[in-house]
């Protein structure tokens, strides 16, 4: 009997590939590659697609590898100062790494794509070549997948206006400093001649139509239709969205899979409530141990070996852990809102130029839609009173409109009617 | 005992508390005569003014307890010639929205009124539909109390057309015009934006008249404490003393501090309405004690020393043991800013050294400065109006050692509090005792009378802060502003692309009222002058070419941000949610009008270089 390895299993459970060493903002970075490397445009039509791929290697080289040659760089630079400062320069634009104790080689090192020629795919150099090669390390397929739920929208209203804004997305920045230098440093790396299939994304077709994809494209149309932001802050939403949807849709799905009691998030938010914060700790205990046993009932009668099956589990802690979803990657820990979660959550909750009752906001969205549970009334549906005391989660929703408030999505318009959304255009 | 007098003032203050189970009374119609605390606002004198000339519909707009339904009390006895009990009758009989008010006295030439004073509570279609019914030019004056929130789910839902679109047009417009009304006929009166505690040359704050009219009313107070045994042992009667100018001393002084208090919490943010003030001044003089309890209290306890703890600036800043700390708090919301702004909690050298080194700051012998402390195993009461000299406790163990520097701490707390409403602004002003360094200018900037020169320091200040939280540190002074690619708007970048640079002469401070342009004609119909108002945030307006403008808007604490980071220090973790909002805002408006591209500007080592990209070779200059 062969091992079953998590990549095949992880398609079946959840319809992409997902896998410990591209958690976080991965999936987020090899969705953008997929935007806008397409051949047939942003979210081609045919099923079939090509993609051309950068490697950027030349700028992330600059960064991180020492070995690059005086020549290579002769090649690009004029001189030393201008090479320390594009260095300086782009290690600002590098994604914040965590977990790492060392510093990270070139091939770890991504640029989070702000601008369109920032984009690039992971390359390497194998041991006994000089020739930089793009293939797959860090990005594994999970972002194939999101490009797939976004593409095969059977709402094609939905689909045209999520193309339609994302082609402004990446054109509005078109003409912008950062963007003709990224664009310069790029064309000195390598790229595919000629764009290629990718065999991950053709795997990862299968749509479910549980609901969950929908939630997804809602969550990108609302992100995208927020003209008052910067373009920077709407990509940065989208690859947020991307990571907290993907641990949404594994909680979601692997319940179906696995028998739980209670296949929710408890929230901490207020920090402040030492039976909230067991109670937040037992539940993301309970969220492995749901993945877990949803990995034992897909296998089925197949050999998983433990690592393969960590490579699953690792995946959705340390994507929560990357999107702030959970306090820390390590040590005790339970689940709370960093502010680019609580940013990203209202930014993909309501449309520009609406808004949203922030109890609606608080049990419908975030309770119905994501499973996490706040407020009262969510904990009241999630059966957590027979534990806990409802003031508590009182508190827990309180603390929470604090920190929407603070991030400026939030309206309080008298005391019994708060709006989150970033208000209307006339206000 | 037959000495121990109730005084009935003390007793309606009580009703006003939220922990009282006659709270009930403090709602407008449910209120007696005796209770009732008529204060002259300008809403209500905007509302009179728009029944007088032609207002057909007029919408009274905000928080729960702003005091929509007095205003609406008031308008029946000043339009309609009502007596105030009877006014009341018809708050519960006939505000209903549909029936019609007329004249108390039959006179047919003065229009009746159709009130709804319970508009919030209806559901959306419902109240859509009421809207639409009405008509602007019925022979009668229609009244509607809503709540901001409803408003707008009610006119969204409503048509476009029709009453519900003209409230809908009026209202949105309101934010950008400032006005009230556009054609004297609809007007709104959004009362989220009275302010309790802003007062001017010629009248006080509704606070400030709320508490002279509580503490200095001197019939009320000498009819029952001026004979009761225990009036020089009563900490409500003591507070009294201490808020009332015509007591003497410093009542007045300290009545400026609550004033400035209250004004600063609102220009943090926090909105204070009517209800909570009546609340606050009943619970500041009373600190939740009825006659009985003061009676009850000195029979247990011969010696004082447990009044401290109910003077009012005591109050303020904490609870009383027999109240806990969220019960206040969820009832009288104020409380938790105020709890926040604790004088008694900063530690200045030259108060301090006042306090407890030169001593006889305060007369001896002050009820409020009698203090039982625990000391050396037995409760002791010391005055310590000339400091903590006279705490000489010889502890000899650890937990001796913490408790005797638990009961300084409680001495000096309280002391620190006494003094920062005793002390008048030569000693430092209110915003720098209470901890905001750049507090001065930020009131400067909102009076807005600044010279040129002085116009000119702070705007570069502020540049500077907005340079230095996205990480661009100059090394010398700039006189424009750099804003910086979104994708490095962090403080800790090393170096980032400049996308657009705003010449200091695009750049305006304004005081919140400036930023609506209302002509001489339109003031009379001004939101400024519609309420009792106060500046609660500056305005940095960046001019665009075109004409339009983009407007940061810094409240006290956002602006303290900003100006510390001028400063040279960032608090990411203290000031993130600022921090955010600022940079979301620089970042869009770095987006718009981006200069021409044949030039990089980049940010590095404290200088701005250029980047050149020529023959696709990356040149940058100052090598």
């Amino acid at each position: 009997m062969t091992n079953l390895q998590a990549p095949e299993l992880s398609i079946e459970m959840f319809g992409g590939v997902l896998d410990a060493d591209s958690s976080a903002s991965y999936p987020g970075l090899e969705l953008i590659n997929f935007l806008l490397g397409c051949s047939g445009g942003v979210l081609p039509e045919q099923a079939d697609i090509k993609i051309t791929r950068y490697a950027h290697d030349f700028a992330r080289r600059l960064v991180r590898d020492e070995t690059l040659s005086k020549e290579d760089k002769a090649n690009v630079l004029a001189d030393k100062h201008s090479e320390e400062a594009i260095r300086k320069l782009l290690k600002c634009l590098e994604l914040e790494l965590e977990n790492i104790t060392k510093s990270p080689t070139w091939m770890r090192t991504h640029f989070f794509p702000y601008t369109k020629s920032l984009t690039h795919w992971d390359a390497r150099i194998r041991l006994g070549t000089d020739k930089v090669r793009i293939e797959r390390q860090y990005l594994r397929g999970a972002g194939a997948y999101v490009f797939n739920v976004l593409r095969f929208d059977h709402d094609k209203q939905r689909l045209s206006a999520i193309r339609e804004k994302l082609d402004d997305l990446f054109t509005k920045n078109a003409d912008s400093p950062l963007e003709s230098l990224a664009k310069t440093l790029r064309a000195h790396g390598a790229k595919d001649i000629e764009p290629v299939k990718d065999e991950k994304e053709s795997e990862s077709r299968q749509m479910r139509e549980d609901g969950l994809e929908d939630l997804y494209r809602i969550g990108v149309q609302n992100i995208l239709s927020h003209d008052s932001l910067p373009s920077v802050s709407k990509i940065k939403a989208i690859v947020n969205w991307t990571g907290i949807w993907l641990v949404v849709m594994g909680n979601k799905r692997s319940k179906l899979l696995a028998e739980s009691n209670k296949p929710f998030f408890v929230m901490d938010c207020a920090g402040l409530n030492s039976q909230l914060r067991r109670a937040s700790q037992r539940s993301l205990k309970g969220f492995i141990k749901r993945i877990s046993d949803g990995i034992d009932i897909a296998r089925g009668d197949r050999v998983i070996s433990a690592a393969q099956a960590q490579k699953i589990k690792g995946f959705f802690t340390a994507t929560a852990a990357g999107m702030r979803l959970i306090n820390s990657l390590k040590g005790r820990r339970h689940f709370t809102f960093g502010l680019d979660c609580i940013e990203t959550l209202a930014l993909v909750a309501v449309n520009s130029n609406s808004e949203l009752p922030f109890e609606n906001f608080v049990h419908d969205w975030l309770f119905k839609e994501c499973g996490f549970v706040i407020g009262r009334i969510s904990a009241q549906e999630a059966g957590l009173l027979d534990d806990l005391d409802a003031t508590i989660f009182e508190e827990n929703e309180k603390m929470l409109s604090e920190q929407v408030k603070a991030v400026g999505m939030l309206r309080v318009y008298s005391d019994a009617t708060k709006m989150v959304g970033l208000g209307k255009k006339n206000d | 005992m037959s000495d121990y007098k109730i005084n009935a003032h003390v007793t309606r203050m009580n009703r006003h508390l939220p922990f009282s189970p006659a709270h009930d009374q403090i709602y407008e119609e449910y209120q007696k005569d005796s209770d009732t605390l008529d204060i002259k606002t300008k809403a209500l004198d905007y509302l009179i003014e728009a029944v007088k000339n032609g207002a057909k519909l007029i919408v009274l707009t905000g928080d729960a307890g702003h005091g929509k339904t007095h205003l609406c009390r008031r308008i029946l006895e000043a339009h309609l010639g009502y007596q105030s009990s009877r006014a009341r009758e018809l708050l519960l009989s006939s505000c209903n929205g549909y029936t019609e008010i007329i004249n108390a006295n039959g006179e047919k030439n003065v229009l009746p009124l159709r009130i709804h004073k319970d508009f919030s509570e209806l559901e959306v279609p419902e109240a859509a539909k009421f809207l639409n019914e009405i008509a602007l030019d019925d022979a009668c004056i229609t009244i509607i109390c809503a709540n901001e929130g409803r408003l707008r789910a009610v006119v969204s839902q409503a048509k476009s057309s029709g009453v519900a679109g003209a409230i809908s047009d009026v209202f949105h417009q309101s934010f950008n015009s400032g006005l009230c009304t556009l054609d004297g006929r609809l007007h709104i009166l959004n009362l989220n934006f009275q302010s309790i505690a802003g007062f001017d040359n010629k009248e006080r704050s509704i606070l400030g008249v709320a508490i002279k009219e509580w503490a200095e009313d001197a019939g009320r107070w000498n009819k029952s404490c001026g004979s009761c045994a225990l009036q020089n042992r009563c900490p409500i009667y003591h507070n009294r003393v201490l808020l009332s100018q015509a007591e003497g001393g410093c009542g007045s002084r300290r009545l400026n501090r609550l004033e400035q208090i209250f004004a600063t919490v609102e220009r943090l943010g926090g909105v204070v309405t009517v209800r909570e003030v009546l609340m606050s001044v009943a619970y500041l003089l009373t600190g939740g004690l009825t006659c009985t309890d003061v009676h009850v209290m000195c029979d247990k306890s011969r010696e004082d020393g447990w009044q401290y703890e109910f003077a009012f600036y005591n109050l303020m800043f904490a609870p009383p043991k027999k109240i806990p700390r969220d019960r206040l708090q969820k009832g009288i919301p104020v409380l938790s800013y105020l709890m926040k702004l604790d004088p008694g909690k900063r530690a200045i050298r030259a108060v301090d050294d006042r306090l407890l080194n030169e001593g006889n700051v305060f007369p001896d012998g002050q009820l409020d400065l009698r203090l039982r402390l625990y000391l050396d195993g037995k409760q002791r009461t010391l005055d310590v109006a000339s400091g903590i000299d006279d705490i000489n406790a010889n502890p000899v163990s650890k937990k001796e050692r913490s408790q005797e520097a638990e009961q300084i701490n409680r001495v000096v707390t309280s002391l620190r509090r006494r003094i920062f409403f005793d002390d008048d602004d030569s000693q430092g002003t209110l915003l720098q005792r209470l901890g905001f360094k750049y507090g001065d200018i930020f009131t400067k900037i909102l009076s807005g009378s600044l010279t040129a020169q002085e116009s000119l320091l702070y705007k570069n200040q502020i540049l500077s802060g907005l340079h230095m939280i996205q990480g661009v540190r100059l090394n010398s002074k700039a006189n424009s502003l750099y804003l910086v690619d979104p994708a490095f708007g962090k403080a800790t970048s090393e170096a980032a692309i400049i996308a657009r640079t705003v010449p200091s002469t695009q750049i305006q401070l304004l005081p919140m009222r400036l930023g609506w342009t209302v002509s001489v004609e339109q003031s009379v119909h001004s939101l400024v002058r519609s309420v009792n108002w106060i500046d609660r945030h500056i305005i940095v307006r960046f001019e665009r070419v075109e004409g339009k403008a983009d407007d940061l808007i810094l409240d006290l604490m956002a602006f303290e941000c900003v100006c510390r980071a001028s400063a040279g220090y960032v608090a990411e973790e203290f000031y993130a949610h600022d921090l955010r909002r600022i940079r979301n805002f620089l970042g869009r408006i770095a987006e718009i009008a981006r200069g021409d591209d044949s030039q990089i500007n980049l940010f590095m080592n404290g200088q701005i270089h250029t980047i050149s990209l020529d023959e696709n070779i990356i040149q940058v200059n100052g090598g």
